[in-house]
């Protein structure tokens, strides 16, 4: 994954001096030379950084609306393959930040970004089958509760009005779907795709 | 109540480059503080409850335990010094709901206050590396 040298440097600052990232107001320091960049460009950034946790970077994410409230799932669909190919799903830690996009999707603007990561014929199928298997380990994780809501009130981060706008928008077009499960139904959902994609569900 | 030390279940594997600790935690009238004077940062964070029962707070809980069994790990969700969430995830000591059920009960005798706190304990499906490959939702209460 390439990172810019620029940007790259923009994150050190960022990131480097402090060791509590506080949300829209710490961001809003640094908004005008963040929007010289691309998010996708940023996000990868991001990923790369190893001192970057995936919690960091949602919690910037949730802090930069300006960044990426105006994206259309084609913006969205690019990340994604911009993203992989993806890490492999089970490792010593819970959380990947690799699969950054999908929590975001799937946990604040409760998109099915599955089936949109599903659904890219140009995405390889060892990609899909990870993103798959990933999902499934951290089902519980792909959604909001009310600890998480009462954080999203504009001032420490996005409102959450704002993500509802987004997603009422991303709706709007047909190859995107809003994620109406519950937890239970997504997890059938995933063993449904794995099984009739590669004839698999987890090895336990 | 019995504490047994949950074990590191990685305790061979070199610490990370991106461990780090935060601080140790103290109480100050029923609310969490850093010793070194830093801020807790608002978002969740790694704990850990060592043997000798200092509470750390950072990123990742090898670092934070120095390889070593901890009594506790999970994630912390700090505001204000109140705790509002606490829970079990940790790729490393993977602890069981048994275990987890001990941590509000640890968090008190360091002097917190985790009345109306949110418990939320995991079940983690182990593959045959030992990594973690499905997580269920077993215990979502608030803490009276």
């Amino acid at each position: 994954m390439d990172t810019k040298p620029e940007i790259a440097n923009l994150v050190n600052e960022i990131f480097n001096n402090k060791n509590n990232y506080l949300g829209i107001s710490y961001y809003s320091h640094f908004i005008n030379e963040l929007k010289e960049y691309n998010f996708e460009d940023i996000l990868a950034c991001l990923i790369f950084k190893p001192e970057i946790s995936i919690e960091d970077i949602l919690y910037f994410i949730l802090s930069t609306p300006s960044l990426w409230t105006y994206y259309s799932e084609k913006e969205w669909i690019e990340i994604m393959f911009r993203l992989n190919p993806r890490p492999e799903p089970f490792s010593k830690e819970i959380f990947d930040k690799g699969y950054v996009d999908i929590h975001f999707l799937c946990k604040y603007l409760k998109i099915n970004a599955l089936k949109m990561f599903l659904e890219q014929e140009d995405f390889d199928k060892k990609d899909k089958k990870r993103l798959l298997q990933y999902s499934r380990k951290v089902t519980p994780f792909l959604f909001m509760d009310e600890l998480n809501i009462k954080d999203l009130d504009g001032e420490y981060l996005v409102d959450v009005n704002v993500l509802d706008a987004v997603r009422l928008k991303l709706a709007d077009s047909e190859k995107v779907e809003i994620l109406d499960l519950n937890e239970k139904e997504l997890k059938q959902y995933i063993e449904k795709e794995l099984k009739e994609r590669f004839s698999t569900t987890i090895m336990l | 109540m019995e504490y047994n030390l949950i074990t590191n279940k990685f305790p061979e594997e070199p610490l990370q480059s991106d461990g780090k600790i935060y601080g140790k935690v103290e109480v100050i009238d029923g609310k969490a503080k850093l010793t070194n004077g830093e801020l807790i940062p608002r978002q969740p964070v790694d704990f850990v409850i060592t043997k000798d029962n200092r509470l750390f707070i950072g990123k990742r809980h090898a670092t934070l335990s120095g390889s070593n069994d901890v009594k506790a790990a999970g994630n912390l969700t700090i505001k204000r010094g109140k705790i509002r969430r606490i829970d079990n995830l940790s790729g490393h000591f993977r602890p069981t709901v048994e275990e987890g059920l001990k941590f509000p009960e640890l968090l008190k005798k360091q002097g917190l206050d985790v009345r109306g706190a949110n418990l939320k304990l995991y079940k983690f499906d182990i593959d045959s590396k030992g990594y973690v490959s499905n997580i269920s939702t077993i215990i979502n209460t608030y803490l009276p």
